[in-house]
């Protein structure tokens, strides 16, 4: 008996031992410490998802504009990171505007044409991916959109889709307003761009950013700054220069 | 001192261009040269009849003979077309020597006693030649094996012993070295004979090692030993079902059986295999084929996976049942096309070719065996003035050179690049602010400027800014390939920014900087 009572202590600190790693296992994935867990993403991206993406998300990239190229900067911070990205179904991927943005083009595959077996053709690739871009061909069915986003949780593959045709995504970011500048009335180049980036799962929250700014990348728009337009970008933007460098 | 070995040596006369024959299709019944570095080194009979010969300049042949067929050299090429050629002489008598594409060599003791006669030797080798591979050619028998290679050029069995007689009215250049036999004219000395009465010590002294081995070559004195070559191993494996295999568990077990012994087969040899062929034959006697890469090495699991994705691929082939066999597999076939000394693989210290590229590169092996090898890309940038001609698409598993240095284009759009690059352009009309669609002369006067876009048949927007016009003009020199057209950048009352095109007319919106 006095054995039994001397060995009960020394068992519930163990338990309790346990008990703190568990929390402190816990602890670390609903951080955004957590590395493997959240996506990395470019810098003023991060600002969008107040803790992180996770991995194996389905993020729908939808609204009017700069769309693509919304989809091209989250998939270059996972690229810039190491990671593979996958795009299937957009036959009209830029591939130098993906490459300035950020990703790596030795670790992007296309399937530009998967045809009717789009869905196998995904669903085949989300284990070896990190990011995977999809457009499908129409509007996707509620269950087989749901199949899919397990296969994609499992393999912990972030999804994009372009458009609103994937039903149930667990986040939808979209540009709601785009202006580009550096063009004027017969006179100048595009030079880059301001976009508001809104986050569905966090309302309210909207972010200006430079989609891309000026020579590449993408960056926050210092909203105590002027937007930085040069001298020669004035007047250029006036017409008083023909700064034709592109001939 | 040993005596010189009786060599019996194969020549099939003008290689390259037989080799050009059997591998491009160019008749070597018509004139025809073979050209490296701007000279002729091979021609054929036709060609040399009408006065063509090795060493002219490419002009000067074309001179001689206007309507000569000119073929590039390549040494590879005709090496892998001589292959046949020896294992033929192979299946007759072992151990050959290559000495160089279009020429081997082996101990002539061996067939001549074996076919009652070198001479009854020969001529079983030249028939057995021209009835495996349909090539022409001629044997010589001498002692050594430099003798027997110009005894092959007279097509001439010199007798044992009578060697030093054959050589010594031949002109001192067949010993193939220019510096030497060049000195030796202008001494005089012009037929092998007279070389090799020098004696031995003064060449020595005064030509050196090279040129007293040259001598004992033409005192017919060649006791070199002939480098056989070893055979390749044969490293397929197939095998045959008696039930067609026509589901995909089937052909899954099937396969994992086979790369089981292809790869023990290559263990064995220590080689490991870069490029695998799969060959399936069904039972209505379809043959399908397909060919895998793999940069690094295949284990049997990865030969084993292949197998089964490519039989999953062709027995349910979806779409337009298109190249989907009529009936099960019959026989499989393995074949390791490109190996490599297998000396261990070494995997990259930080994730180039670790664990994830493993895991992308199944996934994408997945897809191509779903879809077809080109379905997967992936894109390699290069020079180019307009979105898409910067981007090369290589299927995936392919090598991916880069096109070239990435040099200065004048006239490439400057960066950011539109991320939107249809791969038709969509057609468009640009109106100026009266409605008619906007022209630009070809001194590039813009006739007004843009006001509103209609893009595929969508509503027309207005326009905020535009740029342009930009002129590109890209290979007015081939009238086929020219291409002329002018573009601006224009930004749109809805916000978005459009790449368009004005050629021959016509508007086209090139790009979307969506």
């Amino acid at each position: 008996m006095a054995e039994i009572l001397a060995l009960r202590p020394r068992a519930t600190t163990t338990v309790a031992g346990a008990g703190s790693t568990l929390r402190a296992i816990l602890g670390d994935t609903a951080a955004e410490s957590a590395i493997g867990v959240r996506l990395p993403l470019l810098p003023p991206l991060d600002k969008l998802f107040g803790r992180g993406l996770r991995r194996g998300a389905v993020v729908a990239v939808d609204g009017d504009a700069a769309r693509m190229s919304l989809a091209m900067a989250l998939m270059a911070g996972v690229s810039g990171d190491g990671g593979w990205c996958g795009v299937v179904g957009v036959p009209s991927f830029g591939c130098v505007a993906a490459s300035e943005l950020g990703v790596r083009l030795d670790r992007l595959a296309m399937v530009p044409q998967p045809g009717p077996v789009w869905a196998e053709a995904m669903a085949a690739m989300l284990p070896g991916m990190d990011v995977l871009l999809v457009q499908p061909p129409g509007l996707v069915p509620g269950r087989l959109a749901r199949r899919l986003a397990a296969r994609a949780r499992q393999a912990r593959c972030t999804v994009l889709t372009l458009g609103p045709v994937w039903e149930g995504a667990d986040v939808r970011i979209s540009a709601v307003h785009q202006e580009w500048l550096g063009v004027g009335a017969g006179s100048g180049r595009l030079r880059s761009r301001r976009v508001r980036v809104a986050v569905s799962n966090r309302p309210g929250s909207e972010l200006d950013v430079w989609l891309p700014a000026e020579g590449g990348g993408v960056a926050e728009v210092e909203l105590t700054v002027q937007p930085p337009l040069s001298i020669v970008d004035r007047r250029v933007a006036a017409g008083a220069v023909d700064l034709d460098e592109a001939v | 001192m040993d005596a010189p070995l009786r060599t019996l040596a194969v020549w099939c006369p003008d290689w390259p261009v037989v080799a050009a024959e059997i591998a491009e299709g160019v008749s070597a019944h018509d004139p025809v040269a073979v050209l490296a570095a701007n000279r002729v080194v091979a021609c054929s009979e036709a060609a040399r009849a009408e006065g063509v010969r090795r060493g002219l300049r490419k002009r000067e042949a074309q001179s001689r003979c206007p309507h000569l067929v000119v073929v590039a050299d390549d040494p590879v090429r005709d090496a892998r077309t001589f292959e046949p050629v020896v294992a033929a002489v192979e299946e007759l008598a072992p151990g050959v020597e290559v000495v160089r594409p279009g020429a081997c060599a082996l101990a002539a003791r061996g067939p001549s006693g074996y076919f009652g006669g070198e001479e009854r030797a020969a001529q079983r080798i030249v028939e057995h030649v021209a009835q495996v591979c349909a090539v022409e050619s001629q044997v010589g028998i001498a002692d050594g094996g430099f003798a027997a290679g110009l005894a092959a050029r007279a097509g001439r069995i010199v007798p044992p012993g009578g060697t030093a007689d054959f050589l010594s009215p031949v002109g001192v250049t067949v010993l193939d070295r220019p510096q030497l036999t060049d000195l030796l004219r202008r001494l005089g000395i012009r037929t092998l004979g007279d070389f090799s009465a020098l004696p031995v010590r003064d060449v020595l002294a005064r030509f050196g090692f090279d040129a007293a081995y040259a001598h004992r070559l033409a005192a017919g004195r060649d006791v070199a030993p002939l480098a056989v070559r070893r055979p390749p191993p044969d490293l397929d494996v197939q095998q045959t079902y008696d039930e067609p295999l026509d589901r995909v568990d089937a052909a899954a077990f099937a396969a994992r059986g086979l790369a089981q012994r292809l790869h023990e087969r290559l263990a064995a040899y220590g080689l490991a295999c870069t490029r695998l062929v799969i060959e399936a034959v069904t039972a209505h006697g379809e043959e399908l084929h397909r060919t895998w890469r793999h940069e690094g090495m295949l284990s049997t699991t990865g030969i084993a996976d292949r197998v089964r994705w490519q039989l999953d691929g062709w027995l349910t082939r979806t779409g337009t049942g298109e190249g989907r066999p009529t009936a099960g597999i019959l026989r499989l076939r393995l074949m390791p096309d490109g190996v490599v000394r297998h000396a261990g693989l070494q995997p990259g210290l930080w994730g180039d070719a670790g664990e994830e590229q493993e895991r992308a590169h199944r996934a994408l092996t997945r897809v191509q065996g779903m879809l077809g090898p080109e379905a997967v890309v992936t894109a390699v940038l290069g020079g180019g003035r307009s979105p898409a001609d910067r981007v090369r698409l290589v299927p995936w598993g392919d090598e991916r050179a880069s096109a070239g240095p990435d040099a200065t284009w004048p006239g490439r759009l400057p960066s950011p690049a539109p991320a939107v690059v249809p791969p038709q352009p969509l057609p468009a009309v640009v109106y100026a602010a009266d409605g008619s669609p906007v022209e630009v002369t070809g001194r590039l006067a813009v006739s007004a400027p843009p006001a509103r876009v209609a893009v595929d048949r969508a509503g027309p927007v207005d326009v905020v800014g535009w740029a342009g016009p930009w002129p590109v003009d890209e290979r007015w020199w081939a009238p086929a390939e020219a291409y002329r057209r002018v573009r601006f950048q224009v930004t749109l009352d809805d916000g978005r920014a459009l790449l368009v095109v004005l050629s021959g007319g016509q508007w086209a919106v090139e790009a979307i900087y969506e």
